[in-house]
């Protein structure tokens, strides 16, 4: 791939291009400007807190409160982003050259159909897994900066969808995803709105088929009291309504309470030896399950690369 | 390969789209190397999906085509090293300027002659660093039949490029392809509606219509071998191929051959037009001068 390729394969879509980067350093400067407000705020607030013992008076401007809304935009944001930049660079790869006519030039000066598109594709390759690295760790921050939880060090699964390596993954996808899409309906409106169904449906079934397997393997895991309530170190909890006993065998809430009714005396005391718990996935097993999803993603990139190669060398220009 | 041998070849082609409709219906044809083709014939004759099917972009659905020997469909890369292509109303890269499309060309083919295309472009004036998009459709065609030139290929495929541009772009157009034909000794194809321009430019003529060939032959021997006799009337010794209407109203009949006498008759030798009109009237029962 010459510098020659490059400079034409960005100025082919340069319209494209200048909007995601513009779209892509504002989300992650804003990100890092709130990841940053957030934590100057959470220790502002924290020193106070342990100086005075109590939360009152210990208001910062801008409120904990608005950090957490901000945060939210910027997690919105990041979740949107690897979808936005592969489908809209994606589609036009193939779409737009059929769509203007211009297919018929390049692929007689190309011997290679083939060739032609993964010389297209790699500079987009390319920006798409930039950009979204860089939303991806400014919304990093943004998750373990949140004010109202204890993340800083592991996060887990929380924002998972919306932080970290699965947005790259994600967008190199969603891109190859709509390559596949704007050759096979070469007209970019339709491909676009056909693709964003796809993109969906693809991303929903995804979504529940991890949750499921997930739940075949949700173990129990002990809630810790915290000053944000009864979840630390993000695990992806299912039920939280379960206690276990020493021998580690789970009875839910309501057996227990059933079981246990003079917890309810006015000098009832709880039964020892029971630990209440959540069934869900550790914090710690993030990595593992980031890459499988990944892995998925990845059959499905590639799955999408091999169909979009196979239409572009068949269908007419 | 030797100059006897055609460079362009179709044995019984015949392509359908959809089910029922047929572009080209058991086309036989050899186009020797050397010179300029002109494939003529009105709107929907298949001149497009004949020469689609020479590139490569649209597969027969009956009986075959080679270029220089090659099957397109089963070796599309070897083809594409033979041949140069500029499709119909050709289309550049709106954002690119005339250089970056000459850059393109080297990046997708790293053996294209960008010093030879350039030379072309310079010597009709066209700024190498203007847009594509604010170029005239004449000067389009020309960074399109560039593109084509600069491939170096034997053979030159041209889809209509002349359909849209004004009399002095088409004239201009024809020039340059003549020289670069003339002076590289390819083989160029040109489909056209439009007989006037490519009697100037071409040494041999293919009549094309309803999906079949009409005529084959050089364009001189062509109009040496056709006469026009009007309203009717008829001649010894030559074969009559159809009739039409002239610019007066008057019936025009295309004849082919010698005729005996034709002090006897109102009979003058047809121009090149009048050969393309009577061969289409042959394929249809009644055709006027529009339709050329």
């Amino acid at each position: 791939m010459t510098l020659r390729g490059w400079r034409l394969a960005f100025k082919m879509q340069r319209l494209e291009l200048l909007l995601f980067v513009a779209a892509a350093v504002l989300v992650t400067i804003a990100s890092l400007l709130i990841a940053w407000g957030a934590s100057e705020a959470r220790a502002s607030f924290d020193a106070c807190y342990e100086a005075a013992g109590t939360d009152a008076k210990c208001g910062t401007s801008p409120s904990l409160n608005d950090f957490s809304m901000w945060g939210g935009f910027a997690r919105i944001s990041a979740f949107i982003t690897p979808f936005a930049l592969g489908l809209i660079l994606g589609i036009p790869v193939v779409a737009r050259e059929v769509e203007g006519r211009t297919a018929p030039i390049a692929w007689t000066l190309s011997r290679s159909r083939s060739r032609w598109l993964i010389q297209r594709v790699i500079p987009l390759v390319v920006v798409v897994i930039v950009l979204a690295v860089a939303v991806g760790i400014g919304s990093e921050f943004v998750t373990r900066t949140n004010p109202f939880a204890d993340l800083a060090s592991n996060p887990g699964f929380a924002d998972y969808t919306a932080r970290g390596w699965m947005l790259p993954v994600r967008a190199l996808a969603a891109l190859l995803l709509g390559i596949a899409v704007g050759a096979m309906v070469p007209r970019q409106l339709p491909a676009l709105l056909l693709s964003g169904a796809v993109t969906l449906a693809l991303f929903v079934g995804l979504s529940i088929g991890i949750d499921t397997w997930m739940t075949a393997e949700a173990k129990p895991i002990p809630l810790v009291e915290t000053r944000f309530g009864p979840i630390a170190d993000g695990p992806r909890i299912f039920d939280i309504a379960y206690r276990e006993d020493a021998t580690g065998k789970l009875i839910s809430e309501n057996d227990f309470y059933t079981r246990y009714e003079d917890v309810f005396a006015p000098d009832g005391e709880m039964p020892e030896g029971f630990t209440q718990v959540a069934i869900g996935i550790p914090g710690t097993e993030y990595a593992v399950w980031a890459v499988r999803e990944s892995a998925i993603l990845g059959v499905l990139a590639l799955a999408s690369g091999g169909l979009a190669i196979a239409v572009v060398r068949r269908r007419r220009p | 390969m030797s100059d006897e041998q055609p460079v362009l070849e179709t044995h019984d082609l015949a392509k359908r789209y959809g089910r029922r409709t047929w572009a080209l219906t058991g086309i036989d044809l050899a186009i020797p190397q050397g010179g300029i083709t002109a494939l003529v014939g009105p709107n929907a004759a298949g001149k497009s999906t004949l020469i689609k099917t020479w590139v490569g972009f649209e597969r027969p659905t009956r009986g075959s085509v080679t270029v220089g020997g090659i099957d397109p469909w089963k070796d599309r890369s070897g083809v594409l090293g033979l041949v140069g292509y500029v499709p119909q109303a050709p289309a550049l890269y709106d954002g690119l300027s005339v250089e970056d499309h000459l850059d393109l060309a080297v990046h997708l083919r790293p053996d294209f002659d960008r010093v030879y295309a350039r030379t072309r472009l310079d010597l009709l004036g066209i700024p190498a660093e203007q847009g594509a998009k604010s170029l005239s459709g004449g000067q389009q065609a020309q960074v399109a039949l560039a593109l084509a030139l600069g491939t170096r290929a034997r053979i030159l495929l041209l889809d209509e490029p002349l359909a849209s541009l004004d009399p002095l772009a088409r004239r201009e157009f024809l020039h340059v392809l003549t020289d670069a034909v003339r002076s590289d000794g390819a083989t160029a194809l040109l489909s056209s509606h439009i007989v006037t321009d490519v009697e100037q430019a071409c040494d041999r003529l293919v009549v094309l219509g309803v999906g079949r060939i009409l005529l084959h032959d050089g364009v001189a021997s062509s109009l040496a071998s056709h006469w026009i006799a009007t309203d009717g009337a008829d001649a010894v010794g030559a074969a009559t191929i159809g009739s039409f209407g002239g610019p007066g109203g008057e019936r025009l009949t295309l004849l082919r051959g010698t005729p005996a006498s034709p002090a006897t008759v109102d009979l003058r030798q047809a121009t090149l037009e009048e050969v393309v009109l009577g061969y289409l009237a042959s394929a249809r029962p009644v055709i006027g001068l529009a339709a050329a």
